[in-house]
């Protein structure tokens, strides 16, 4: 008797343990976003590295056939979908970017004129941004690959600062106020920590309402972000998949490039003044190359552009750059500290 | 043999909280509308100017001035305790206002090594951004204290910062 109540008591106990150890698994298992409520859950990052072992070369991937199949899936027409997902996570695409942007977004006749260049695996860009007046080109609706600006004085500014981002650190030189600006000890800024958020969780709610999810990568230049990393444009132009449509492929700055022309969601067009758009979308890395807008009467209302695009980075360029730039004068900018 | 008997039942006790606190994400969530009276939560603010409009969030926000560099903060209770494990916090803000034009509006939260210590979280093009709630990124966090969030203007010629509604998860 004794032994058979010793007996049970073990075996109570074991079965105690066993389903006490199995319980997190089971409720992972019947979770299906266990971080629904914050749209980067640390439970993505370990997923990524799951597939990614899963994703190892096996004998079978090198195989003439596997080869084959992999150009051919390589070779598929994108869908609306592929094309969205590709601009919300192009940084991913490319570990080096470079290029010349001319931007439009806030006064067409006074855009910024974007010079960067960005080192993403290891957390270093450079990008130098200009305003002054353009004339516009009368004939920039012949064609997509078409200028919309014509000329424009690269000397005169209105407006000039230089930001270098290296080392965690990011410093800003204002060339015309002759001030420097310096963020230091920022975290998370090369690409292997930057915390990626997935598909699934890019468009959430809260409360009813639609929150958008954005992956935070600092080393992108902000004014660059348009081009190299098109998140918001993604979600305020595409995300309403029946109001736009591919309308053909062209190659623009030797990059393939799919079209896209669409309408807008009436509340969101009238913020931008945007009835009718176009975008040529580089169709490997997501990277939005140019956005002509045009309001209701048919005029040209915003636009954006690539006049260069290359997938490199010259490290000791944007070192001669900051060195030069550390030689002149500039007052550092003291933040106050407390302020009510 | 009593004494082993009730060691084993503690430490299968022990094992069943252990396994469930695995399971438990507990996300700890404050939300401040500056300038209501429900938030019940102050602001800094250098140079951002008070406005009104049906879009906003409870009808307010604050607008910068687009000719001086601003910046604005959002007060509220400590949300760390050390016996939470928390580790991280994300920052969530409202958008939904013509006036909010800054394309690089930059982020930060207060990381809890001091009271004035700020981490930069991350910018949003708030002139293309669309409307509702937009999650501008998330932070590793450190145990001490986080009470308060901030906002900078990037200081482009002619863009209006705008600083409405936050929400802030620490889990």
């Amino acid at each position: 008797m004794k032994n058979f109540k010793r007996t049970m008591l073990y075996a109570t106990l074991a079965v105690c343990v066993l389903g006490c150890v199995s319980v997190p698994f089971v409720m992972n298992g019947l979770s299906d976003n266990p971080g629904a409520d914050i749209p980067t859950a640390q439970n993505i990052n370990e997923e990524s590295s799951e597939t990614s072992e899963t994703n190892e070369i096996s004998s079978e991937d090198l195989s003439v056939e596997a080869t084959m199949a992999s150009i051919a899936d390589e070779k598929k027409e994108l869908t609306k979908d592929d094309v969205f997902y590709m601009m919300l996570n192009a940084q991913f695409n490319y570990g080096n970017v470079s290029g010349k942007i001319v931007d439009g977004e806030i006064n067409i006749d006074k855009p910024y004129i974007v010079e960067f260049s960005a080192n993403l695996v290891d957390g270093e860009s450079y990008a130098k941004t200009t305003v002054s007046p353009v004339v516009l080109n009368n004939d920039y609706s012949d064609s997509v690959e078409a200028n919309i600006v014509d000329e424009y004085d690269s000397e005169e500014y209105e407006e000039s600062k230089e930001r270098f981002f290296m080392d965690g650190e990011e410093i800003t030189f204002d060339n015309i106020e002759k001030m420097k600006y310096v963020e230091k000890n920022l975290s998370g800024y090369k690409q292997a920590d930057v915390l990626k958020i997935d598909d699934a969780d890019r468009i959430t709610e809260i409360d009813g309402e639609k929150c958008y999810g954005y992956v935070s990568n600092i080393t992108i230049p902000g004014s660059a972000r348009i081009c190299v990393d098109p998140q918001e444009m993604a979600y305020g132009f595409l995300q309403d998949q029946s109001l736009w449509d591919f309308t053909g492929e062209t190659e623009y700055l030797g990059r393939n490039c799919c079209i896209i022309e669409g309408k807008t969601e009436e509340y969101y067009g009238a913020k931008q003044n945007v009835e009718k758009f176009m975008f040529l979308v580089d169709s490997e890395t997501g990277v939005l190359l140019k956005y002509v807008g045009y309001d209701s009467g048919g005029n040209l209302s915003d636009y954006m552009y690539a006049e260069e695009i290359s997938f490199d980075y010259d490290s000791q360029k944007t070192d001669n750059l900051l060195k030069e730039k550390e030689s002149c004068e500039y007052t550092l900018y003291e933040r106050e500290e407390y302020f009510e | 043999m009593k004494l082993k008997r009730i060691f084993s039942a503690f430490s299968a006790v022990l094992v069943f909280s252990c396994s469930f606190a695995l399971t438990t994400n507990a996300v700890t969530t404050v939300e401040v509308d500056n300038d209501t009276i429900a938030s019940g939560c102050s602001n800094g603010n250098s140079g951002f100017i008070y406005i009104t409009d049906n879009s906003l969030y409870n009808g307010d926000a604050r607008e910068s001035n687009p000719d001086i560099h601003c910046e604005y903060r959002w007060y509220f209770p400590n949300q760390i305790s050390s016996g939470n494990c928390t580790k991280n916090a994300a920052i969530f803000a409202y958008l939904d206002y013509d006036g909010f034009t800054d394309t690089e509006a930059k982020y930060y939260l207060n990381d809890g090594a001091s009271r004035y210590n700020v981490e930069y979280m991350g910018y949003i093009n708030q002139n293309i951004a669309s409307r509702g709630w937009n999650y501008v990124a998330k932070t590793v966090y450190f145990s001490g204290v986080s009470t308060h969030a901030e906002i900078r203007s990037s200081d482009k010629s002619g863009e209006c910062t705008g600083a409405d509604a936050i929400r802030v998860s620490y889990y």
